[in-house]
């Protein structure tokens, strides 16, 4: 696969859309109609744009996703126009910058990004441009179901759109390979996702994750938009599309693949509401793995609570079949750090990572500007406020891949 | 160079007054070090000078906590010095609680402060949180391996170095968010080698043992049972006049279900962010089966139900939050002669 990567360092906004040397203009009215193709429910959008270093902070975050076009097929198999030719030919795609979509709604919780001061320091969206579609709705008897599909439909589109702009710049081309195997141990990837139903789901090209079976996607199909979340509900314990499209387990086992080991790719696996689904889970990704002759495994999880226990069976059922793992997850630790992190335990799980704990209680700055909402999501706070409050509140701040570089330490 | 000004509090014990008969000794101050003050003047060294000791019988220090603690503040403000130690109290149970009060209080006046127990002392659950307690042996025979461990972290804390509970062998404090020079993936590959190579890795996150928890015994006589229904489903009244959060739950409810079959959904709403609350809204019995429920009681499997379902929301709730609400519910499940409890979580 070819990855062609222009690199966006301006975003205006005018009457045609255009992009020439790092400046993206958009076109409002152009990028909504794209966004709205297909949608079943009605809906309007506030379109903003901010940038590093601004005053502003970013309510009500549903999903965050990386500009993506192909030429000849679909960006995002399953929701954009298209043949499905994930993973293969050429991809075109915009670089610092972020589309994310905003949307308040009941159940979804808080989930922010500032473009400065302290929250800042807790986001890798606060160092992108940003483009914001807030999304709102204007009939509100619509079921559920069709709002989320048409949430996803609306947010998958508009990056298309937006890299279709650029589709005939090519600053940077890199080639993407699926690895190749050697002699080197093999290192496999068990990649959970939580799809529960509608705003808490995954899709794999198209279709929701909600009784998938453990499936073995290659590294460019990951990166060529074979995942994309409708999971807006918990803003540190769900991963948003960006992060399939770059993540960072799957990047940095491509870029070592033959070093030190061979990266053979993903096994995907739904975390089950049900204890037999998850000890089949568990199973089944075990089974994959030694079909790949993996010697070791790498996990990440979506989501906490019960997903804790998708992440320990997974972890002792690889372990008892003789594959070494790795366990990367954040804490809900409380304030301190001190109680129990997980809500699930086992004395084989002996190498784990950690991307921070979720409650550790953060000050934000005011802002002089807010996108997406004029309140906090609980009515506690003007959404240009400074509060405290929890980490967890802040987007993708402890994200469960490992995309940051923070950890937890004792003191 | 000015000393570094160490105030130590020690017991009347270790102040040479006596024993337990004695522990009823009052308040004391003296100026210079006192007991095992003198070992510690020789581990800190030259630079450090311990300006003064206090000390308290247990047993006065247990009673009149209230006076004794302003009293002894107001000491060691007098004194203003750079560190304050306490004990070290080993697996002394009123000694050791005493340093950590002191320690922590004086902590929160603005001095730096050092103690020392055995891991089972009941202080280092209630004050490790709070100041730095370092480990030592249960009893007095451990005081020379004890103060020398307790002088090294205090040379490092008034030279303001980084310290950690591995390195410098203190009972953990917290754990706090850094941001260290690698993403998570990438330690994640990294430690993956190690192992593969067989090589020892430090992991980021501890596996905590979880409290075990003995069953109740079976009950006999279920035809004259009393039971009741307890949940973590969110269930609320029908406008949460509550304010039953939906996550990180800060309370449990209590909600009467007397001379209901079921529960309405003109009654009953679910408020749980962990879930899709569609159908339970639409008919709560899915979350607390109290319409199955009164079936079995009137067909006679079993006599009584409590009147009162607890109700909380699990969804990101701490354990610390989750451990009082169920021990509280326990306990008026208890005064209600409640014999089984049919729990439902979502």
């Amino acid at each position: 696969m070819i990855l062609i990567q222009n690199t966006v360092k301006r975003v205006t906004f005018g009457d045609n859309s255009s992009y020439q040397n790092g400046l993206l203009t958009v076109s409002k009215e152009e990028l909504s109609a794209a966004a709205l193709k297909n949608t079943d429910g009605k809906y309007a959008f506030d379109i903003d744009v901010c940038c590093p270093g601004e005053k502003t902070r970013i309510v009500h975050i549903t999903d965050a996703i990386k500009p993506s076009y192909k030429p000849d097929a679909a960006a995002f198999p399953g929701w954009t126009e298209g043949e499905n030719k994930c993973g293969q030919g050429e991809t075109v795609q915009l670089e610092n910058l972020c589309l994310l979509q905003t949307f308040a709604y009941p159940g979804i919780q808080e989930g922010i990004v500032d473009m400065s001061g302290e929250g800042a320091k807790y986001s890798l969206f606060s160092k992108k441009i940003n483009l914001v579609m807030s999304v709102k709705l204007l009939d509100a008897a619509i079921e559920k179901p069709v709002l989320a599909k048409d949430l996803v439909r609306m947010q998958t589109q508009a990056a298309e759109y937006l890299a279709s702009i650029a589709k005939d710049a090519c600053e940077k081309k890199i080639e993407i390979n699926n690895p190749q195997p050697s002699s080197l141990p093999r290192v496999g990837y068990a990649y959970f996702v939580q799809a529960q139903g509608p705003l808490r789901n995954v899709f794999m090209y198209g279709k929701e994750c909600v009784n998938m079976k453990a499936t073995y996607l290659s590294p460019a199909e990951i990166i060529d938009g074979a995942l994309v979340s409708g999971n807006y509900i918990i803003a540190c314990q769900k991963n948003p599309t960006i992060y399939h499209q770059e993540n960072p387990v799957i990047r940095y086992g491509i870029a070592n693949s033959g070093k030190e080991m061979d990266f053979v790719g993903a096994i995907c696996a739904t975390e089950s509401n049900l204890l037999d689904g998850k000890r089949e889970s568990a199973a089944s990704i075990t089974q994959k793995a030694l079909e790949l002759h993996c010697d070791g495994m790498i996990i990440t999880q979506e989501g906490g609570g019960h997903a804790d226990v998708d992440l320990i069976f997974t972890n002792d059922a690889l372990t008892d079949a003789g594959i070494r793992t790795v366990v990367i997850a954040n804490e809900i630790a409380g304030p301190d750090g001190i109680l129990p992190p997980l809500v699930s335990f086992s004395s084989k799980v002996d190498a784990t990572i950690s991307t921070g704990n979720n409650d550790q209680v953060i000050e934000l700055d005011a802002m002089d500007k807010s996108i997406g909402g004029d309140a906090i999501s609980n009515g506690a706070h003007n959404a240009t406020d400074s509060f405290k409050t929890p980490l967890g509140i802040m987007y993708t701040a402890t994200n469960q891949l490992g995309v940051s570089n923070m950890t937890t330490k004792a003191y | 160079m000015a000393k570094y000004r160490v105030v130590h509090y020690i017991n009347q014990f270790y102040a040479g007054i006596g024993g337990e008969e004695q522990a009823d000794t009052g308040l004391f101050c003296e100026e210079g070090p006192k007991g095992p003050g003198m070992a510690f003047k020789g581990a800190l060294g030259p630079d450090f000078e311990i300006v003064a000791t206090i000390y308290c019988g247990d047993n006065y220090a247990v009673d009149h906590t209230e006076q004794v603690m302003p009293q002894i503040i107001e000491t060691i403000r007098k004194y203003n010095p750079d560190l304050v130690i306490a004990g070290p109290a080993f697996n002394a149970g009123r000694y050791g609680p005493m340093c950590g009060a002191v320690a922590k209080a004086a902590n929160e006046a603005g001095f730096l402060s050092v103690t020392g127990m055995y891991e089972e002392n009941p202080g280092v659950e209630m004050y490790s949180k709070y100041t730095y307690i370092v480990k030592t042996a249960n009893s007095a025979a451990g005081m020379r391996k004890a103060v020398p461990a307790m002088a090294a972290l205090c040379k490092k804390l008034v030279a303001g170095e980084e310290v950690s509970p591995d390195a410098d062998g203190y009972f953990k404090r917290g754990k706090k968010n850094v941001f260290v020079d690698k993403n998570g993936a990438q330690r994640a590959f990294e430690m993956l080698m190690a192992k593969l190579k067989g090589e020892p890795v430090v992991q980021e996150i501890e596996m905590p043992p979880f409290e075990a928890v003995e069953p109740a015994a079976p009950i006999k006589d279920m035809k004259h049972a009393k039971l009741a229904l307890v949940t973590d489903a969110g269930l609320t009244d029908k406008t949460n006049s509550f304010r039953l959060e939906s996550s990180r739950a800060s309370k449990y409810v209590a909600l009467s279900i007397a001379g209901m079959d079921s529960l309405s959904a003109d009654d009953f709403s679910a408020n749980h962010g962990g879930y899709d609350n569609t159908q339970a809204n639409r008919n709560p019995n899915v979350i607390v089966p109290l319409d199955v429920v009164r079936s079995f009681q009137k067909a006679g499997a079993f006599a009584e139900l409590e009147d009162t379902i607890y109700s909380t929301t699990g969804n990101g709730t701490s354990l610390k939050n989750a451990q009082s609400f169920g021990a509280e519910i326990a306990n008026r499940l208890l005064a209600a002669h409640v014999n089984g409890v049919i729990l439902t979580s979502t």
